[in-house]
């Protein structure tokens, strides 16, 4: 890993992009106008790990329109009111990505020998509950999301929010339209303007352990122009990688992931998880540093899923930010128990 | 608008209704956060507005009850997820999960933030203050960023 190439970062992009889940989609039948054949009430959909379930909606209307729905009922339904619930009642986040959705799901309900079982989510024609969804799901407010987790991870990674927001605005469109048409080409062809690559050849940044803030990106000059589109940013040069780890049933757990630890070692997934969740993932070899807890665990009690694999443990955050995040680029770590 | 809303602490706001019409007062609960924004590295402030049957406020309704302040606002447009400057694809305030409870809430973009508390704190003079005494004046000059964008005394 730490001789990655371009052509290796691409590849694993690719295999990210192309990543799809399985999910069923069940239509509540109290919902369904009288005359709809009610036998197919379920609908299989292969869905992108990077889509969205409101971007989902239009298949469904159509396998609704085509097989379910008898011809004055298609007519006059109107999608404003649908709304995605999972199984089991949990009312579905609809602006986070599939694949994390689904990774989530896996993780806090595993099965036996972890199969990829379909994902069941319940999509409910009418009557939103407006108190406990302050909207309803659509591709604006999705896009509005997704730009606005672009921007963050910009702002983390460099300290400014200047590679997003200095595209034009038909690149900026274009990346919301590359997710929705789920064309890799296109998406990336503007992304990697503000994407980080990997290269851990480069010197590693000067540690300030005293600083309270964030140290300086290295090899940037104090400049105030945007960055030109030939610079290829390294990942390992960045202030903070944009991760968040996700607990089954718990609070999401964001926090400054430098490439680099003060005593100059490569943050690994390791020492992260291990700091961050002490009583799950026992302490890194490496760390010398630091005391050893006398509650931390001797084997680890809890595994990292990112993109549906099971990350080993010696992966570089740095790496892991340039090749495994999300096309938001955000790294999603679900944690699972181990049994 | 021909209700008369009322805020929590029982103040209320008269507004106009038809001679004809009995206007009917209804409670407005606003819940407000003060959250640490883990990637801008800012307190952040997020609310919620519900009615007393739980139905949630859109922003046209909430800007009817004055509590954003419309004027100190830079040229935008208001729709119903979003105000957005003109200037700007990006919001200045939109839904988003609350970091801790994770409830959808609406928040203020902190981008700005940090660029905004500094320009009063350059203009009071003093740059000196380090430790406690200074993140107290530095959330000193926060609350007055925020109290130009929102009303605080609801």
């Amino acid at each position: 890993m730490a001789s990655s190439t371009p052509t290796a970062t691409t590849l694993f992009r690719r295999l990210c992009w192309d990543g799809t889940v399985p999910i069923e989609v069940k239509i509540d039948s109290k919902e369904l106008p009288a005359g709809s054949d009610r036998t197919l009430e379920s609908f299989y959909i292969r869905a992108p790990r990077v889509s969205y379930l409101p971007l989902l909606i239009q298949e469904v209307k159509t396998f609704l329109f085509d097989l379910v729905l008898d011809e004055a009922s298609a007519k006059d339904m109107k999608t404003d009111d649908w709304w995605f619930e999972a199984e089991g009642g949990a009312l579905l986040k609809w602006h986070w990505p599939v694949g994390l959705l689904y990774d989530l799901h896996l993780v806090a309900h595993p099965a036996p020998d972890f199969q990829m079982k379909p994902f069941t989510i319940i999509l409910h024609l009418a009557s939103p509950p407006t108190d406990k969804l302050l909207f309803t799901p659509s591709i604006e407010t999705c896009k509005q999301s997704f730009m606005g987790q672009l921007k963050e991870a910009d702002f983390l990674r460099w300290g400014n929010t200047k590679r997003v927001t200095s595209l034009r605005k038909e690149d900026q469109d274009g990346l919301w339209e590359g997710i929705v048409e789920h064309n890799f080409d296109d998406f990336w062809r503007i992304a990697s303007k503000i994407a980080p690559s990997p290269n851990p050849l480069a010197p590693p940044l000067t540690p300030n352990p005293s600083s309270p803030t964030l140290p300086a990106p290295s090899s940037r000059p104090a400049s105030t122009q945007p960055p030109s589109g030939s610079d290829r940013d390294n990942a390992y040069s960045v202030r903070s990688v944009p991760v968040r780890i996700y607990l089954p049933d718990g609070p999401v757990i964001q926090d400054l992931v430098p490439p680099f630890l003060e005593d100059g070692l490569p943050h690994s997934l390791s020492l992260f998880l291990s700091a961050q969740l002490p009583l799950l993932f026992k302490p890194s070899p490496t760390s010398s540093l630091s005391p050893v807890d006398p509650n931390a665990p001797k084997s680890n009690l809890a595994f990292a899923l990112i993109q549906g694999v099971i990350a080993p443990l010696d992966c570089e955050m740095a790496w892991l930010g340039a090749c495994m995040s999300g096309a938001d680029g955000w790294v999603n770590v679900c944690i699972g128990l181990e049994k | 608008m021909d209700d008369v809303g009322q805020q929590e602490d029982g103040g209320d706001e008269s507004a106009l209704s038809p001679p004809t019409v009995k206007s009917q007062a209804r409670t407005v609960t606003i819940d407000q956060f003060i959250v640490y924004s883990a990637t801008f590295q800012v307190p952040t402030f997020y609310f919620s507005a519900h009615q007393s049957d739980g139905s949630t406020l859109g922003l046209r309704d909430i800007e009817a009850l004055r509590l954003l302040n419309a004027h100190s606002r830079p040229n935008s447009e208001m729709n119903s997820y979003a105000i957005t400057p003109i200037a700007s694809p990006f919001p200045l305030l939109s839904q988003g999960d609350h970091p801790t409870l994770g409830t959808p809430c609406w928040y203020f973009h902190p981008c700005e933030t940090s660029t905004a508390v500094q320009e009063i704190l350059n203009d009071i003079g003093e740059m000196d203050w380090v430790g406690e005494d200074g993140l107290a004046r530095w959330m000193g000059a926060w609350f007055s960023v925020l109290s130009s964008a929102v009303d605080l005394r609801m």
